[in-house]
Order: structure tokens, then C-alpha cells, then sequence
């Protein structure tokens, strides 16, 4: 009695149990009949060469497909980090000093637009009295002639106060306090500054120029709790980009004198 | 004797085909090579053939397309810390609307500086209003020492002032507009720094602004310098606001007052 093999149900003889079998009937159920093992394997032989054209299509379709999405997403992450450049490009802090000495902000970044300065600081330098002017230049430039400065500064004694400085080789953004009050007695000053369009350097350009104000409270012991309120500013003569900056203290002799331990001064480019 | 459809197998028909010889049936069957048995091993070898290449195409593709993917996944997580780290550069950490005084609590600490912005009007009548901040709470005068200038009136008739350890039990940060100013329309813009605000050394923690009010009614117009100090270098977590007139009793503030606070990295 024959028996079908697993897979396709092709016809099988045993050679023991089988032997009775005619050679017409095997040559039959070999590849005489629709249901022969000829036949059989010749109806497998399309379902494979069907199902490896599928196959072959679908892998093909989908390699195409992921590759389309690949191109795609590629695409998409480029545009999302040109956008992300961007955004972190309006705000940005370009550095920042903290602690004691004079602050020297080199190389700066020529991709924004205007410069703010924030933070508290007060003067380093040991002698210093009253209150003290605080003061940038640019790109190292400390030539006196290469500056012109205006203050104004309110207190109790005296009560008003409205110049120009042209010999400092600077510009004044701030009125601070002195070393005693806010090395020893923690009165630091707020100092806020703009130096707007530094990165420009196109003729007929403005020359370069920042302000800045403060308000300031000297502590009994070291002004007689005298308060100061300032607004000043001034000019650079170049139309140079701003590459470097330095703050520093005045001293009554107009040399530089260091930042108080505890200065926080962060340097932000805008747009 | 006929053929197959798909390998062109040797069939035979009973009927037209029964007087082949064995051998020629043998031969066929599996005896040349063109016999049954060699075309199934053919098409077998061809099958294998192109599984393989399938196999190897996508042996190749798959990795190529893993190096891609983790590229990707590479720039969206550096995108992503991009993006966290860009929405962190400022920050309005908090904003009061309407009436009332100003109360800024649990304020982040992961900013160096504060800004603060708006517009605002306070409930006195006096036009001597100020807007002043205190902090963490301390509402003691002995806690603050308040730097304060303005200058009011118009013309040549101006009038300056001046003052040091300004007793409104915090810090003053600009001049406003009044009740009365601000029945007719006029609120007063609001711009102050809080530098430094989260450190825990250094100086003690200090905030200043400035500020232009026009009043319709005399005496006109005023500008003013503001600032001062709270005796603590505890970093500052909490911030209110409020109307003074210069002493330690505080004010509301008056509806449609917008007061934004920022968060500076």
C-alpha cells in the first residue's frame, strides 16, 4: 500500500510492502496522472517560483520604501538641527567670569547681533574708596584717544553728577562698589549692559558703542550708607567687529584695578 | 509523451505512452541530464540560488540600514538635547496677571539670572508709587537696604530725589503709575535684573531696574533709578511684589498688570 510523503503528498512505495504493485500503476503515480509525483512537484515548482518572485518584489518594495523614509528622516534632521542652530543662536552665553581679577572675554562669537552683559561684581582692588566707575574696551584696545565716555550718577553727597571721560581708554557701564563694601560686607552691584550691532563691520557704520546702568548701596563703614544710581555709556572709535572684551574696575588714576571676589559677569549674545 | 507546465517535467500518458520501453521510461525518469530528477535538482539549486541572493541583499541592506537608523537615533537624541537645551536658555518661569500683589514661588534654581518684565499700576493714590520686590519671604526692613532716584514734573520745573536704606521692607525696582493714572488708561512698564539669584556665595543678592511713568495729571512725568540689597546670600526661591509709597505697608497691584518672570542661563 502506498503512502504520501509529508510535505507535497507525493506517492510512495515501500519495497517490502509495496511489491505487489504493478509497473503500469507506478509509472501512473510517478508522472501519469494530474495527481503524479511529476505533476506534484511541477505545481510546487510554480507555487516556489511565485512565491520567490513575491518575495523577491516585496523585499524590494521595502528596502525602496525604508529607503525613501530614510531619505526622508535624513532630511527632516537636517532642517530640525538647521532650526534648533537657530533657535539656540538668539540666546546664547558666550562666557562668563566668575571670581576675582579682570574679566577677558576673548573670541568672541561673530553669529549674533548684540551683546548683553549681566551679573554683580563689585572693585578687587584693596584701597578703592566710595564708588567705582566699571569699565570695558574692546578688542584690546586701551588706547585713551580711541574712546570717548559719559556718566551720570546720582547720590546723597554729592547729589549729581553729569560728565564725559576721555582719557580712560574705556568705556564706563557702571558705577560699583568699592572693595570694603563688597569684598568684606558682601554689598556687590547689579550690573546690567548692552553693546548692541558689535559684530558689524560695514562702512557707514556706526562706531561700536555700549551703556549700562546700576544701583548701588555703600554700607556704613565704607561710604556712610550712601547710594549711588548711574546711567552711562560711550563710544569706541572703530567700526571694528567686537572679537574681545575686558571689564575692569577704574581706580582714581584711571588704571585698571581688578574685579571683588564673588563677580558673576555673564557675556550673552542676542539674535 | 508530453511536458509540464513549470519545469518541463517528462510526463507520460497511460494511454498514448504505454508502449515505451522501461528504459527509455528509466532514462527520463532520471537517467540523462535532462532527465526529470536533474531538472528538479536544477530548479532545487536555482531555488536555493535565489533565496540567497535575496538572502544576501537583504544581509547587506539590513545593516546598511541599522548604521543609518542608529545615526539617526544619534542626531535625534543630540537634536533633542539641543532642543532642551535651547528652551532652557530663557525661561519665563512664572507670570502674574490682574489685581493683587505678586507671589513668585518655588522658583527654579537652575538659571543664573532673573529678568523681570511687565506693566503695572499700583492701588495708592499718591504719586510717589513704587513697585517693590522682597524675598524669600523676609519682610523686615533691617533685611533690605533700598537705593532709589526719580525725577518728576516737566520742563525746567523738574524735581529730583534721592535716597539710601529706603525702609520698604524689601527692595524698590521701579516707579508706577497710581490709582487714579490708572483709571484714566496709564500703566508703567517694568524692566529689572535679579543677577546671580540661585548661587549660594559671594555677595548678597542684589536686584535693580528702571523705569519712565507718565502721568496725565501732574505732576506730569517721572524716571527712575532703583536698586538695592537683601542682606543674604541664600539663594532666592521665592519673590513678591507689591505697591509702596515708601513705607513698610504694601499696596495691590491693579487689574490688567502683566508681570513676567525669566530664567537666564
Amino acid at each position: 500500500m502506498t503512502s504520501l510523503s509529508t510535505n507535497l503528498g507525493l506517492i510512495l512505495y515501500n519495497s517490502t510492502t509495496d511489491q505487489s504493485g504493478n509497473f503500469l500503476t507506478w509509472t501512473q503515480n510517478m508522472s501519469g496522472s494530474v495527481t503524479s509525483n511529476m505533476k506534484t512537484i511541477d505545481r510546487w515548482a510554480g507555487q516556489v517560483s511565485a512565491s520567490l518572485v513575491l518575495l523577491n518584489s516585496s523585499v524590494s518594495a521595502s528596502m525602496t520604501n525604508l529607503n525613501n523614509q530614510a531619505t526622508s528622516i535624513s532630511g527632516s534632521i537636517a532642517t530640525l538641527n538647521t532650526n534648533i542652530t537657530t533657535i539656540l543662536g538668539r540666546l546664547e552665553k558666550l562666557d562668563e567670569f566668575t571670581g576675582a581679577g579682570q574679566a577677558d572675554f576673548t573670541s568672541i562669537d561673530q553669529s549674533h547681533k548684540h551683546l548683553v552683559i549681566m551679573g554683580t561684581t563689585c572693585s578687587g582692588y584693596a584701597t578703592s574708596t566710595g564708588i567705582v566707575s566699571l569699565a570695558i574696551d574692546f578688542n584690546g584696545d586701551a588706547n585713551s584717544a580711541d574712546y570717548g565716555s559719559t556718566y551720570w550718577y546720582s547720590s546723597t553727597t554729592p547729589v549729581e553728577v553729569m560728565s564725559t571721560a576721555t582719557n580712560i581708554g574705556s568705556i564706563i557701564i557702571g558705577q560699583v562698589n568699592n572693595y570694603e563694601a563688597g569684598v568684606t560686607y558682601k554689598y556687590g552691584t547689579t550690573v546690567f549692559a548692552i553693546i548692541p550691532n558689535y559684530s558689524g563691520s560695514s562702512i557707514p557704520a556706526f562706531y561700536k558703542n555700549a551703556m549700562g546702568f546700576t544701583a548701588s548701596y555703600l554700607p556704613a563703614g565704607t561710604g556712610g550708607g550712601q547710594p549711588t544710581t548711574s546711567l552711562q555709556g560711550g563710544v569706541w572709535k572703530s567700526r571694528s567687529a567686537i572679537t574681545r572684551l575686558r571689564i575692569f574696575t577704574l581706580g582714581s588714576d584711571s588704571a585698571r584695578r581688578d574685579l571683588g571676589t564673588g563677580t558673576v559677569l555673564s557675556l550673552y549674545g542676542f539674535g | 509523451m508530453s511536458i509540464s507546465t513549470i519545469l518541463s517535467l517528462n510526463l507520460y500518458d497511460q494511454g498514448v505512452d504505454k508502449e515505451q520501453s522501461f528504459e527509455k521510461y528509466r532514462a527520463n525518469l532520471s537517467g540523462t541530464v535532462n532527465s526529470n530528477m536533474m531538472v528538479i535538482d536544477s530548479f532545487s539549486g536555482s531555488t536555493v540560488s535565489d533565496l540567497g541572493i535575496i538572502d544576501a541583499s537583504m544581509g547587506y541592506y539590513f545593516p546598511e540600514m541599522d548604521t543609518l537608523l542608529t545615526l539617526y537615533a544619534g542626531q535625534v537624541i543630540s537634536g533633542s538635547a539641543s532642543v532642551v537645551s535651547a528652551s532652557n536658555r530663557i525661561v519665563k518661569l512664572a507670570e502674574h496677571t490682574g489685581s493683587g500683589q505678586i507671589d513668585f514661588n518655588g522658583i527654579s534654581q537652575n538659571y543664573t539670572h532673573l529678568l523681570i518684565m511687565g506693566t503695572t499700576a499700583g492701588s495708592v493714590t499718591s504719586t510717589s508709587a513704587i513697585l517693590g520686590i522682597d524675598f524669600n519671604t523676609i519682610s523686615s526692613t533691617g533685611s533690605y537696604k533700598g537705593v532709589r532716584y526719580i525725577q518728576t514734573g516737566s520742563g525746567t520745573s523738574t524735581t529730583e530725589y534721592m535716597a539710601g536704606e529706603y525702609l520698604i521692607s524689601g527692595i524698590p525696582i521701579g516707579s508706577i503709575n497710581n490709582y487714579e493714572a490708572h483709571s484714566g488708561g496709564y500703566t508703567s512698564p517694568v524692566f529689572a535684573i535679579i543677577p546671580y539669584y540661585s548661587g549660594s556665595t559671594g555677595f548678597y543678592k542684589t536686584a535693580s531696574g528702571f523705569g519712565s511713568v507718565f502721568f496725565f495729571l501732574a505732576p506730569g512725568a517721572a524716571v527712575s533709578l532703583q536698586g538695592g540689597t537683601y542682606l543674604n546670600t541664600s539663594p532666592i526661591t521665592r519673590i513678591r511684589m507689591f505697591c509702596t509709597i515708601g513705607d513698610t505697608a504694601r499696596a495691590n497691584l491693579l487689574e490688567n498688570t502683566i508681570i513676567s518672570l525669566y530664567g537666564v542661563y
